[in-house]
């Protein structure tokens, strides 16, 4: 009876954390726009493919990049699943706008190279 | 000194430069001298010089740029400092475009990412919108990734003018600019006051940065913008579906049936919109225009997984309402 209970917290919890219907509608039952404008650009279903998302794990990802839990769980919650989609899978390659100290210094040896 | 001393070597020296000039070479067509071009419209300078301007602290360029362009949009109490914890990845030193999307809509805001061209930045520019862009100040290989925001065009020097890290006004060529920009895939984000469309907007784009806010329920932000879309293109019916999907969740459903109506005469095709209806009339316990609203969206797409049932769909929600 006690192992239920620890079952049944954990499993409310998880889904908590995890289930995209934490931010999603109340309602499920009607298509939603965020749905019928994937379909119109993509010509097929790739919203639903998306649904299963597990928001935890990346979660965890930028948690592992250094951003504070919880900040990391609103920064997934602001964003699509498609944009999560390939925030999980290219975190190294995407393209992260930072720094101009390096940016002169660049310059500045380019600028040597070629005068 | 420490420039030469890491390029030792001349062959160092010299692939340095070979890969300059390769990829000089290898680069795509600039865009910038046909948009400027004599018959073009854009022939005079334009500057937004009430644009803000936040001098970038260490890596802190996207948080900066943010700022600058939802101060613009009227978010008065945007600053750098909140901005950075929302977008600022410590491991990657830097923000992800994502990331700069998504805070917007925290802000409750529309994230309008431009068609990736040069006529997009002008057009936005001569309406008056300054354009949050990404660019590569390095090399394809060896990319410095960077968020700047550019306030204005001078089409007889060519040249483009920036807020940009610690720099107030920057003035760059326009080919150069155009390079860095080219090698970012044009990324560029508009990001306008509540209500106000980018001038440059094709309805598509613009409804696929508005869903997300209406998926979070930033529901003033999107019906605002679904609204400011109903008077841009009154023949769209993806406006009125947004308007009636939200007023669907916030269960004014009589209001959610006016607008999928709305929808249904613009788009008499288009089975989302017939399927939406049905539910509406489910929830209101019109059940026979329920079952005909279904029947037409399943009619309208016979092989469709979600509206090839909707039918079935409706009848198992009234079966569980009666039992």
């Amino acid at each position: 009876m006690k192992k239920s209970l620890v079952y049944g917290t954990a499993l409310a919890f998880g889904t908590l954390v995890m289930n995209p219907a934490a931010i999603s509608p109340a309602y499920a039952d009607i298509v939603s726009t965020q749905d019928i404008v994937t379909e119109q650009r993509a010509g097929v279903n790739k919203a639903q493919l998306t649904e299963q998302l597990e928001r935890a794990d990346v979660q965890e990802q930028l948690v592992r990049y250094g951003v504070d839990p919880q900040e990391a769980l609103e920064r997934i919650n602001s964003m699509t699943n498609e944009e999560i989609l390939e925030l999980t899978a290219n975190i190294d390659e995407l393209p992260a706008g930072a720094n101009a100290v390096v940016v002169i210094l660049l310059v500045f040896i380019i600028w040597i190279l070629i005068r | 000194m420490f420039f030469r001393s890491t390029l030792k070597t001349p062959s160092m020296l010299l692939a340095v430069v070979g890969v300059l000039f390769l990829s000089a070479c290898a680069s795509a067509p600039l865009q910038y001298t046909d948009v400027i071009g004599d018959d073009s419209p854009y022939q005079t300078k334009i500057e937004l010089t009430e644009t803000p301007f936040y001098p970038q602290e260490e890596f802190q360029c996207g948080p900066a740029a943010l700022a600058t362009v939802l101060q613009v949009s009227g978010v008065s109490d945007a600053d750098p400092d909140v901005l950075a914890s929302q977008v600022y990845l410590p491991e990657r030193r830097g923000s992800l475009q994502m990331e700069m999307l998504g805070a917007t809509r925290r802000a409750d805001r529309i994230p309008y990412v431009m068609a990736p061209n040069v006529e997009s930045l002008l057009t936005e520019l001569y309406a008056g919108n300054p354009v949050l862009v990404l660019q590569n100040l390095g090399l394809p290989r060896w990319p410095v990734w960077h968020y700047a925001v550019v306030i204005g065009i001078n089409p007889l020097e060519e040249e483009v003018i920036l807020r940009s890290g610690t720099t107030e006004r920057e003035v760059m060529p326009l080919r150069r600019f155009e390079r860095t920009w080219q090698m970012g895939n044009y990324w560029g984000m508009v990001v306008t006051e509540p209500g106000q469309i980018p001038m440059s907007a094709d309805p598509l784009r613009y409804f696929e940065a508005v869903a997300p806010l209406e998926q979070q329920q930033r529901y003033e932000a999107a019906i605002a913008a679904y609204e400011a879309a109903t008077q841009r293109w009154p023949e769209e019916a993806t406006s009125f579906i947004g308007l009636g999907n939200i007023a669907y969740q916030q269960q004014r459903f009589a209001d959610a049936e006016g607008h999928y109506y709305h929808a249904s005469e613009l788009a008499p095709g288009y089975a989302p919109v017939f399927y939406n209806l049905a539910w509406t009339f489910l929830r209101q316990g019109k059940n026979e225009s329920a079952r005909e609203a279904a029947a037409h969206a399943e009619q309208l797409a016979p092989d469709h997984p979600r509206f090839g049932k909707a039918r079935a769909a409706i009848e198992e929600a009234l079966a569980s309402e009666a039992s």
